[in-house]
């Protein structure tokens, strides 16, 4: 009998899979080393691992295959002070990233909305 | 206290955006909660869309979610194949929650907001200590060895699985079945057999359209092979303790769960008539072995349909709720239906209208789908 087994594209094959992700993450980092408001958070920390957690963590957002072996983003952030505006100056970042490398419309207010939900996980003050 | 209209509501705003739904439920939680991806199978795909129907299943018998119970429990039974635990139901109410105050929009009012949590709270808590009970008594899944793989056709399999310990069902039972070659992805098949002293299960497999499990169990499956087999779910199907005469319809590999139910009913027989549509009469896979019962069994008739080709004895042209309805006696019956979605609703109201009793029709309300 008919079922829902049919295959859809997840929004990670619509971008292009593993290759688009990784050429992402390379750029959302060089963005966020020269924009003086947000580098700061990434300066004592080891890049190559944070960019590997990151592509994971964007390829099983995205609805790519299992990677992220690393901790809940609340824990992973705490004690971190992040305030609302530099946590706002990333996901735009992420989000110029996406734009610029064609991500469609619909997948970048998905992850637009994801971000805006899960700030509380990450945010520890106000401003 | 829930308000079960004010919730009807809001689920249906939410439900409106489609697709869109699932997409930023599932995304939200690998976000916020990255471990719990491990319980989910790699392919997301045919993921997506159980969530919203598990959802709307629970809104929508919200006002008695009494009925719902026993359907949840089985659900959270179920789980544990999939390695859920109770630390796992919070991160997927929070997911939950985000996901309909993102659709909601402006809707999503502190009343609102507290009904959903009250809902989920009810549901999470009764799958979850379903959980803990069954975990006393049976394991998370069984592990069965393939001793007989059968082709027929270009796109049916019927396999004989032999679970390695002992996995009581009832006739009209589905289980879920996953195959290593496809982790944690698992899909529901009614066993063609009523329990054998050997244990062995039959299993009717149809090839879908690029379906991960079937296609892995029809082509790539041999005897030998370990399959993990789930508990059993869906009590829908199973047989009505009266002496009704019975009518089935069934399309396809809708025949599975009937021939388990005749295999019952014929340690206590009573008059039970069999119609079984598919394509062509070569499709009909399993017409000497019903032709042989019927001769042998005054109270059984079967009827095969076929769509195309010319009637003949026993045979007739039409789908099997048409020819049911046309040849077939209603009065008084107990319906027992399994096939196609689209068979199942027109069997449902093609039988209301000829004078059957709703309450007397039973189906397997998500036709044969991952579950």
């Amino acid at each position: 009998m008919p079922t829902s087994e049919s295959l859809a594209l997840s929004p990670y094959e619509r971008l292009g899979g593993a290759p688009t992700i990784a050429e992402a993450v390379e750029r959302f980092y060089t963005r966020l080393l020269a924009d003086p408001q947000v580098s700061g958070y990434f300066t004592h920390i080891e890049l190559p691992t944070l960019k590997r957690h990151q592509a994971a963590l964007l390829s099983q957002v995205l609805g790519g295959p299992k990677a992220y072996d690393g901790r809940e983003l609340k824990d992973a952030h705490r004690g971190m002070g992040i305030n609302r505006a530099d946590y706002d100056k990333v996901c735009e970042h992420l989000l110029a990233v996406l734009s610029e490398m064609g991500a469609p419309q619909d997948i970048a207010d998905s992850v637009s909305g994801v971000l805006k939900s899960v700030a509380d996980d990450v945010v520890e003050r106000d401003s | 206290m829930v308000d079960a209209d004010r919730l009807k509501a809001s689920w249906g705003l939410v439900a409106a955006h489609g697709e869109q739904v699932p997409l930023f439920f599932y995304s939200r939680l690998f976000l916020a909660h990255p471990e719990v991806r491990e319980l989910f199978p790699i392919a997301m795909a045919s993921q997506r869309d159980k969530l919203v129907r598990a959802l709307g299943a629970v809104v929508s018998n919200v006002d008695n979610l009494d009925a719902v119970v026993p359907y949840l429990r089985r659900l959270g039974a179920d789980h544990r194949k999939f390695g859920a635990l109770r630390e796992h139901y919070p991160a997927v109410g929070d997911a939950l929650l985000a996901t309909l105050a993102h659709f909601s929009g402006p809707a999503w009012t502190p009343e609102v907001a507290a009904d959903w949590e009250t809902a989920y709270g009810i549901v999470a808590q009764v799958m979850a200590d379903a959980a803990d009970e069954a975990a006393h008594v049976t394991p998370a899944w069984w592990d069965g060895t393939v001793v007989d793989h059968r082709r027929i056709g270009i796109d049916l399999a019927v396999l004989t699985v032999v679970p390695h310990t002992r996995l009581d069902y009832r006739p009209g039972h589905s289980i879920t079945v996953s195959s290593p070659l496809r982790p944690r992805l698992w899909r529901a098949y009614s066993p063609a057999n009523a329990p054998r002293e050997d244990n062995s299960i039959e299993l009717h497999v149809r090839l879908v359209d690029a379906g991960l499990v079937s296609t892995a169990l029809v082509d790539l499956t041999r005897p030998g092979d370990v399959l993990r087999l789930g508990p059993p779910i869906d009590d829908n199907l199973v047989l009505r303790d009266n002496d009704r005469p019975v009518l089935m319809l069934a399309g396809g590999t809708g025949f599975a769960p009937m021939k388990a139910l005749i295999e019952q009913l014929a340690r206590r027989p009573r008059p039970t008539h069999l119609f079984w549509g598919a394509e062509t009469t070569d499709a009909l896979y399993d017409l000497p072995g019903l032709r042989h019962f019927e001769a042998g069994n005054d109270w059984f008739r079967f009827t095969g349909c076929v769509r195309a080709g010319y009637p003949e004895p026993g045979i007739q042209v039409g789908n099997p709720v048409e020819v049911a309805l046309r040849y077939g006696h209603t009065v008084g019956v107990d319906a027992y239906v399994c096939g196609p979605p689209g068979m199942v609703s027109a069997a449902r109201s093609g039988l209301v209208e000829s004078g059957v009793d709703p309450a007397c029709i039973y189906f397997d309300q998500y036709g044969d789908e991952e579950k």
